[in-house]
């Protein structure tokens, strides 16, 4: 029992090494914000199906797709002026892109903030599914799965120490004692604190 | 070496068990928190007149009322208006409370928000920073050390399979897979158009 236990908490965990240490990453970054200013360009494009539809929104996802962008329309950001250019923010992980659309629908200037290496970490953080890839969809898969193994191997890693021969006293000690802080400092900050 | 290895594992496993579990169980709410029942936010609104003579600063304000009207949370906002009107945000994990108070002075409106369970896992989940007293920088402390954990975990976990193991090439596999597909993930969130 022993063995089939800290064979799955080793193997399950060494498939998902890599997640641990961006979520560590990620969340460090969620803590302690890093000035990472995003590299910019601009670019222009000419829309073949040159569509103009009368909902703003609806015309920002289809020149995205002819465009090959995957990720999200901002509505807050997306508008039509009154002379009939559309602009919309389209946005995914690491990447906003600022679209301005021509009256007519068949031109579209893009201004693209790429985030780099932090920014793109930080946005792997719990990434579930993204519109428009499959291949970064996955993550979602992965997210599931690393977040079931890291519960796994908490409830596995005390199994494996409890089955350890003795002496185990300060470790139970320390689990206790940092338990009970941990509770006690949870229950402060969700209603006294 | 690897006695030094097997006990930073364990230990650090044994401390930050509750904040890790927490966040991760935390994490799969806020993932998947469309599928459990929730409850509304239940709001309660109260009057109470005041008379306050300190200075009406921003953080003078802020600690006053908290201190007068025994309010949980810490304060993340307080504006005054044209008008001499004031409004100071505190928030927890639990809820929030507004703190209203006419150009009169001579009163204050209460508004305090409950979150129902799912919100209030949300709220654990996001609270940052090292802001708003002592409990907040000790919560800020143990979400700092549960993400170094994460990457401890990692590095550690590897290292001990790579002593241990006689027969490497399965986790070696595992680990290929890993860090490849999260390096190819990145990579292509930097680069991809």
């Amino acid at each position: 029992m022993r063995r089939v236990i800290l064979n799955v908490h080793l193997y399950l965990l060494l498939a998902c090494s890599s997640y641990l240490i961006i979520f560590g990453v990620s969340s460090l970054l969620m803590n302690h914000p890093v000035d990472d200013p995003p590299h910019k360009a601009k670019w222009e494009a000419t829309l073949v199906r040159g569509e103009v539809r009368g909902d703003a929104k609806q015309q920002a996802q289809s020149v995205a797709d002819e465009l090959g962008l995957f990720g999200w329309v901002i509505p807050w950001e997306t508008r039509r002026e009154a002379d009939g250019t559309l602009r919309t923010s389209f946005a995914r992980p690491g990447t906003k892109y600022a679209l301005q659309v021509s009256p007519d629908g068949k031109h579209v200037t893009v201004n693209e903030e790429r985030g780099g290496f932090l920014a793109v970490t930080r946005s792997l953080h719990a990434l579930m599914r993204v519109p428009g890839s499959l291949w970064v969809s996955t993550w979602g898969w992965y997210t599931r799965l690393c977040s079931v193994a890291v519960l796994f191997a908490a409830a596995s890693g005390v199994y494996l120490f409890a089955v350890r021969p003795p002496p185990r006293r300060t470790g139970w000690i320390s689990l206790a004692v940092a338990g009970a802080i941990s509770l006690g400092l949870m229950a402060w900050v969700m209603w006294a604190a | 070496m690897y006695n030094a290895l097997r006990i930073t594992h364990l230990y650090c496993g044994l401390v930050l068990l509750m904040f890790v579990v927490m966040y991760f169980t935390t994490g799969v709410v806020m993932t998947h928190g469309e599928m459990l029942p929730k409850r509304a936010t239940t709001e309660v609104r109260t009057e109470q007149a005041i008379s306050y003579a300190g200075p009406w600063s921003q953080a003078e304000l802020a600690t006053w009322a908290k201190d007068q009207f025994s309010i949980a949370g810490r304060p993340i906002q307080a504006t005054s208006k044209a008008d001499g009107s004031w409004e100071i945000r505190y928030a927890n994990a639990g809820g929030d409370t507004r703190v209203q108070i006419p150009p009169s002075h001579d009163k204050a409106v209460l508004i305090t928000r409950t979150r129902n369970a799912v919100d209030a896992m949300h709220g654990l989940h996001r609270l940052h920073g090292y802001s708003g007293g002592w409990v907040y920088a000790t919560w800020a402390a143990m979400y700092d050390l549960s993400s170094v954990a994460m990457i401890v975990f990692g590095i550690t976990g590897i290292w001990m399979w790579y002593v241990l193991s006689k027969r490497r090439w399965p986790g070696a596999v595992l680990l290929a897979g890993s860090f490849g597909y999260a390096a190819a993930m990145t990579l292509y969130l930097m680069y991809a158009r």
